[in-house]
């Protein structure tokens, strides 16, 4: 549940023990949402999981300070395509013990006092010793807007004076969030986004400029056009073609890595339908929703619902907001009021 | 001028050394006075338990000089009338890390500091400070850059950073002068913005709660002069003349007023080089070399390279090349005080 600070800031905590053993691992998973699936090392025992941690909001970026035993947590390609979220995020090793990063075919390992940058548009996998960490999502624009090009940061460890100055910086935040007022957020956000920038200075030269950056903006404006368009039956891949002026083939080509156009925007309207679903008055039906987001066929909408959360649509309003995706392997959680993270989230890539 | 090797992004920012313990006792605080002359005057307590010794080294971060060293106790103090003498346009940031803490008075303003409590004051206003032995942490901030971040100007002399911002400036001190010693020149920029972020942030509840919001010092002549030279360097048409147009002054007032730093034109092609070089310095992506000289005034090639290399000792094209050689400190014990102040600080 949301809490206030002692200066009005608004934040979340999350702490396993004040659940019931059977419950902690779903209701970690519930509040990681479905940008990562949480998994836990051979042996380990979810009704053992501890994990401690809080989620505060800096102007966007958002900052998330945890205590947690082992645990994996994989953002894969279904992940990826279907909760969007256009932003970097670093996985920072704050205190003793170590982590393991794939991205794609870089695997790095992590000590205390370093940090790993990952671009959520594209699959990660990080396997984290019991410890201290934090993580923090960083708005794709924001950090690119101090890079001098557009660099391709996937799988990048900084490790210049910059790099120790910011994790530095990570762990006081931390430590003085509680105390923090309104008007000092932006400071120490943009001291953050600074120092950042200033990692990566030593290693530019020797990172590959980011996948054509043109197509990467292309796209992001394509997507953003997509999101506030999902409740209009005329948006097809046709029509985006003559809003943004591109060849069928290079629309074609720039949802490849997303799982082409006209599935991007099947899988976007479906997300929308079950925020929708999940917030709705009870009396609204359901066909009507689908119909709203382009799904004329009911049973079309049912099926292609079904093969992307696992669940029908009903069981939405059934469950919510306990219900944990049945392809995870897991019964419902029992976690308390709408997963604020989730909503945060949602909110940021709009 | 001396052979130096010319510095690139990822080569280490190198630090200027200040040490007095290979001197006798009694020239020790001559060679500090003589060092500070600029800054400030000197005043040592008589000989105490340990010998006094200064032994500091400094970084240009930027434009922003950090210093950090062990220092005997003293007294500074920076007169009106070295106030204007000295054209130094700067906010100056203290941090004692132990011992009894900072003492300043500025103007009506006195305050006594606990160590890891930082103090900003201002280079444009007279004031004291004193200390007793131990480390310090000093920084000395272009005016500009700073009140650029702030909503309006703001007296700041004498000033207690506060709030959550405050520790986290102090905690960055900390982290910054600990690995300066490994700083690329491309992460200078970086650094300081992130220092200036954290100590505008700080300043907020003060100048909200202390009613600072009285009207800075008087922007004298000078610093309006400096001020306006250092907005137009990318004008080609900056000269003594347009100068002199602008504000208003004769051509023997303008120079007369410039005499200190070497001369009006001197000054500006001394800070059209120094803007160069940190162009430079940036890890951007291509830079065309011959565009950015004619964009600061220099239209004749070879006229520039000669300027550049008779100011740095390398040639402009040597810096994007330059290995990753270690960044050798430079001795300032042998150097002329006045003159390397000016060369970091206007």
């Amino acid at each position: 549940m949301p809490t206030t600070s002692e200066h009005g800031l608004v934040f979340t905590q999350f702490d396993s023990a004040a659940l019931a053993p059977a419950e902690r691992f779903d209701g970690w998973q519930h509040r990681l949402t479905d940008a990562f699936r949480l998994s836990l090392p051979d042996k380990a025992a979810p009704a053992q999981l501890q994990a401690r941690t809080s989620v505060w909001m800096l102007d966007g970026l958002m900052f998330s300070p945890r205590t947690c035993g082992a645990h994996i947590l994989t953002r894969g390609a279904h992940a990826v395509r279907t909760t969007h979220l256009d932003h970097y995020k670093l996985h920072v090793r704050a205190g003793a013990g170590e982590s393991r990063v794939s991205a794609l075919d870089t695997r790095r390992l992590l000590q205390r006092g370093e940090f790993v940058i990952t671009d959520m548009a594209r699959p990660e996998r990080v396997e984290v010793d019991a410890g201290a960490t934090l993580a923090v999502f960083v708005p794709r624009d924001a950090l690119d807007a101090l890079l001098p090009h557009p660099l391709d940061l996937h799988g990048v460890v900084p490790t210049g004076a910059c790099a120790g100055m910011l994790v530095d910086h990570l762990v006081e935040l931390a430590r003085q969030m509680p105390h923090m007022r309104a008007q000092e957020v932006a400071g120490a956000r943009l001291a953050a986004l600074h120092l950042l920038a200033a990692s990566l200075a030593p290693v530019a030269a020797m990172l590959a400029v980011a996948r054509p950056a043109v197509e990467d903006a292309l796209r992001r404006q394509v997507c953003r056009y997509i999101e506030s368009h999902l409740g209009e039956e005329a948006l097809d891949p046709q029509a985006l073609c003559g809003r943004f002026r591109v060849s069928r083939s290079m629309l074609y080509r720039l949802f490849e890595p997303l799982g082409g156009v006209a599935n991007h925007i099947r899988e976007r309207r479906l997300a929308r339908v079950h925020t929708v679903l999940a917030s709705a008055p009870r009396g609204q039906s359901v066909a009507r929703i689908a119909e709203n987001h382009g799904f004329k066929s009911a049973t079309h909408f049912s099926r292609a619902f079904r093969e992307q959360f696992g669940y029908r649509p009903r069981d939405v309003r059934a469950a919510w907001p306990v219900a944990v995706p049945a392809s995870r392997g897991t019964s419902s959680g029992a976690v308390a009021g709408v997963p604020l993270f989730g909503q945060w989230l949602r909110a940021l890539h709009d | 001028m001396t052979e130096a090797s010319a510095p690139g992004a990822a080569q280490p920012v190198a630090p200027f050394v200040f040490d007095t313990s290979a001197f006798a006792a009694a020239e020790r605080i001559e060679r500090w006075r003589a060092q500070m002359a600029p800054i400030a005057t000197v005043d040592v307590a008589p000989a105490g338990a340990r010998p006094w010794n200064v032994r500091t080294q400094a970084w240009n971060v930027a434009g922003m000089l950090v210093s950090e060293g062990e220092y005997g106790a003293q007294r500074l103090t920076r007169t009106a009338e070295l106030v204007r003498k000295e054209p130094i346009d700067h906010y100056t940031l203290h941090l004692a890390h132990g011992g009894p803490g900072l003492h300043m008075q500025a103007g009506d303003r006195e305050l006594r500091l606990a160590p890891g409590q930082p103090l900003l004051s201002d280079l444009a206003q007279p004031k004291t400070v004193s200390h007793g032995a131990g480390r310090i942490t000093s920084l000395f901030i272009p005016r500009a850059a700073l009140d650029r971040l702030l909503p309006q100007q703001f007296d700041l002399h004498g000033v207690v950073p506060q709030g959550a911002c405050s520790a986290m400036l102090t905690a960055h001190l900390e982290s910054m002068v600990r690995r300066l010693p490994g700083m690329a020149h491309g992460e200078a920029a970086g650094a300081f913005e992130a220092t200036l972020h954290l100590l505008a942030a700080s300043l907020a509840p003060s100048v909200a709660t202390l009613g600072l919001a009285r009207p800075a010092v008087a922007q004298t002549l000078m610093r309006q002069v400096l001020h306006y030279i250092d907005d137009n360097l990318r004008c080609a048409d900056l000269s003594s003349e347009r100068v002199c147009a602008v504000f208003g002054v004769s051509r023997a007032t303008l120079y007369r007023m410039f005499e200190p730093l070497g001369g009006v034109a001197h000054h500006i092609r001394s800070q059209r080089l120094e803007r160069i070089h940190s162009v430079l310095l940036t890890p951007t992506g291509r830079v065309f070399l011959s565009r950015l000289a004619e964009e600061h005034g220099f239209s004749n090639a070879a006229h520039f390279s000669r300027a550049f290399r008779e100011h740095f000792g390398y040639a402009p094209t040597e810096m994007r090349t330059a290995g990753l050689s270690a960044a050798a400190p430079v001795d300032l014990t042998a150097t002329t005080p006045a003159r390397w102040w000016r060369t970091v600080l206007v």
